[in-house]
C-alpha cells in the first residue's frame, strides 16, 4: 500500500447489537442514542483537524450503520452527503452463519469451530463466513485503485478497520488482530506509515 | 379503557432533505434528523412517564433508526418494538428513489395526468394507491384501538396521514391537506388529534 494523502479512518458509532454483545458482520442493527452522540463526536473531532483542499474523497460501508454514521460526519464537516461514495470491500468481515448471534448463541450451535478459530483467527472462516486473510485481499485490491495523492475518509467498521491500518502500518497478523475497534474516537493515518488516534 | 396513540414520523432523511422520493426505498437520517428524532423523544418522555405502551414501528431502516433513538430516550427496550410491515410507506412501485416530484411530472406526463383526475386511487407502476395504504393500515388501526391503553407509533409521511384521517374520518381531500411535520409527532385520543411540537426546525 503506497499512499501519498492521509487517511482518517472511523468507524460507525454503537449499535442496537454491539451494545447487546451480538455479531454484527453483514446483518445490521440501528445507531443507539449513544451511537448517535458518538457519531456526531466525530465528526466534531474530524472538522477540527481535517486539512484543504478540499474535496476530500469520502467513502464509507453500504451496509446501514456505517452509512448512518456517514451522513452524520459528513453533516458536522458540511461534506455533501449525496458524494459520499459507497464501495462493497469496505463492508465488515462476515461471520456467516454466526452473524447476529451471541457467544453463547455460537458456543451451543457450533462450540468445536469455535474452537478451531483460536488456533488460527487469522485463516480461519466461520461457516459461509470470511476469514481476516480473505478481508486482506479485498482492502488490498480497493486501496490499489484509489486516489492516492488526496486526502481520503473512510467510514467502515471495527474488524475490517483493523486490517486496514495493518496494511496502512505494515503488521503482522497477531499484531492486527491485537489493534483495537473504538467508537469514541478515530486513527489518522499518515504516508509515512503511522498513525495517531484522534480522541472525539 | 380508551386507547391514546402517540404518532410519529421519521427524522428528516437525506434524501427528504434534497427531495428524492423513498417510498419503500430508504435513506439514512440526516445530523437534523437525529436532533428531531431526539426531541420528539424527550417531548414524548414527559406524556408517557410512568406510563404503559406498546412500541411499534414499520420496518424501513429510517424509522428503525428513529425508534432506537426514541427507545434511548424512553429508556424503552428496542428488543420490545413490534415491527409490522403494514406501517410501511405507501411505495411508488418502480418509482420509488425517483429524483423528485418535479422529474415525475417531466418524465412521465401521461401518468401523472392520470393521477391529476384521481390522485386517491391513483398507483405509480407497480405501486400503492392511497386507498390501496388505507386499506392495510385500517385493520391495524382497529387492532391497536381495540386493545386501548397507550401505543407508540413510528411511520412515515403519508402513513401517519392516513393513520390521522382513518381516525377522524377525514376525506382524501381533507387527508391530502395534511401535514407531516418531523420536528413534532401527533397525539391521537378521544377522538380528536393534537400536535406536540419540538423546539427545532
Amino acid at each position: 500500500m503506497i499512499m501519498q494523502g492521509p487517511l482518517y479512518l472511523l468507524r460507525h458509532g454503537e449499535t442496537v447489537w454491539n451494545r447487546a454483545k451480538r455479531l454484527q458482520g453483514h446483518k445490521d442493527t440501528p445507531l443507539t442514542l449513544k451511537g448517535v452522540k458518538q457519531a456526531t463526536a466525530l465528526g466534531n473531532a474530524l472538522g477540527k483537524i481535517i486539512e484543504p483542499p478540499w474535496p476530500q474523497y469520502f467513502y464509507a460501508s453500504p451496509i446501514g450503520r456505517a452509512r448512518q454514521t456517514a451522513v452524520i460526519i459528513a453533516d458536522m464537516i458540511a461534506y455533501d452527503s449525496e458524494k459520499i461514495i459507497h464501495h462493497d470491500s469496505l463492508k465488515e468481515i462476515t461471520f456467516g452463519n454466526w452473524d447476529g448471534l451471541n457467544m453463547e448463541e455460537i458456543l451451543a450451535n457450533d462450540a468445536e469451530k469455535w474452537a478451531q478459530r483460536k488456533d488460527a483467527k487469522w485463516q480461519f472462516s466461520p461457516p459461509n463466513g470470511e476469514s481476516y486473510e480473505q478481508a486482506g485481499l479485498r482492502v488490498a485490491s480497493f486501496f490499489s485503485k484509489m486516489p492516492t495523492d488526496h486526502p481520503i475518509i473512510i467510514v467502515a467498521h471495527g474488524s475490517l478497520n483493523k486490517v486496514i491500518r495493518g496494511q496502512w502500518l505494515k503488521l503482522r497478523p497477531d499484531e492486527i488482530l491485537a489493534l483495537d475497534e473504538p467508537q469514541d474516537g478515530f486513527y489518522y493515518l499518515t504516508p509515512d506509515g503511522k498513525e495517531t488516534f484522534i480522541k472525539a | 379503557m380508551s386507547s391514546i396513540i402517540y404518532l410519529i414520523r421519521h427524522g428528516e432523511t437525506t434524501w427528504n432533505r434534497i427531495g428524492r422520493l423513498q417510498g419503500q426505498a430508504d435513506s439514512p437520517l440526516t445530523l437534523l434528523g437525529t436532533r428531531q428524532t431526539e426531541a420528539v423523544g424527550r417531548a414524548l418522555q414527559k406524556l408517557v412517564k410512568n406510563q404503559q405502551y406498546r412500541f411499534w414501528c414499520s420496518p424501513l431502516g429510517r424509522t428503525r433508526q428513529t425508534a432506537s433513538i426514541i427507545c434511548d430516550v424512553l429508556n424503552f427496550d428496542y428488543n420490545d418494538v413490534i415491527f409490522d410491515d403494514r406501517l410501511k410507506e405507501i411505495t411508488l412501485g418502480e418509482r420509488d428513489g425517483y429524483a423528485n416530484w418535479q422529474a415525475l411530472l417531466d418524465d412521465f406526463p401521461e401518468e401523472m395526468s392520470i393521477r391529476a383526475d384521481d390522485p386517491w386511487n391513483f398507483a405509480h407502476p407497480d405501486g400503492e394507491s392511497s386507498q390501496m395504504v388505507q386499506d392495510r393500515l385500517k385493520p391495524l388501526l382497529d387492532q391497536i384501538l381495540e386493545m386501548s391503553g397507550a401505543h407508540i407509533i413510528v411511520a412515515h409521511g403519508v402513513v401517519s396521514k392516513i393513520i390521522r384521517g382513518i381516525y377522524l374520518d377525514l376525506s382524501s381531500n381533507e387527508i391530502f391537506a395534511l401535514t407531516r411535520p418531523q420536528n413534532a409527532f401527533h397525539v391521537l385520543s378521544n377522538g380528536s388529534v393534537k400536535m406536540i411540537g419540538t423546539n427545532l426546525k
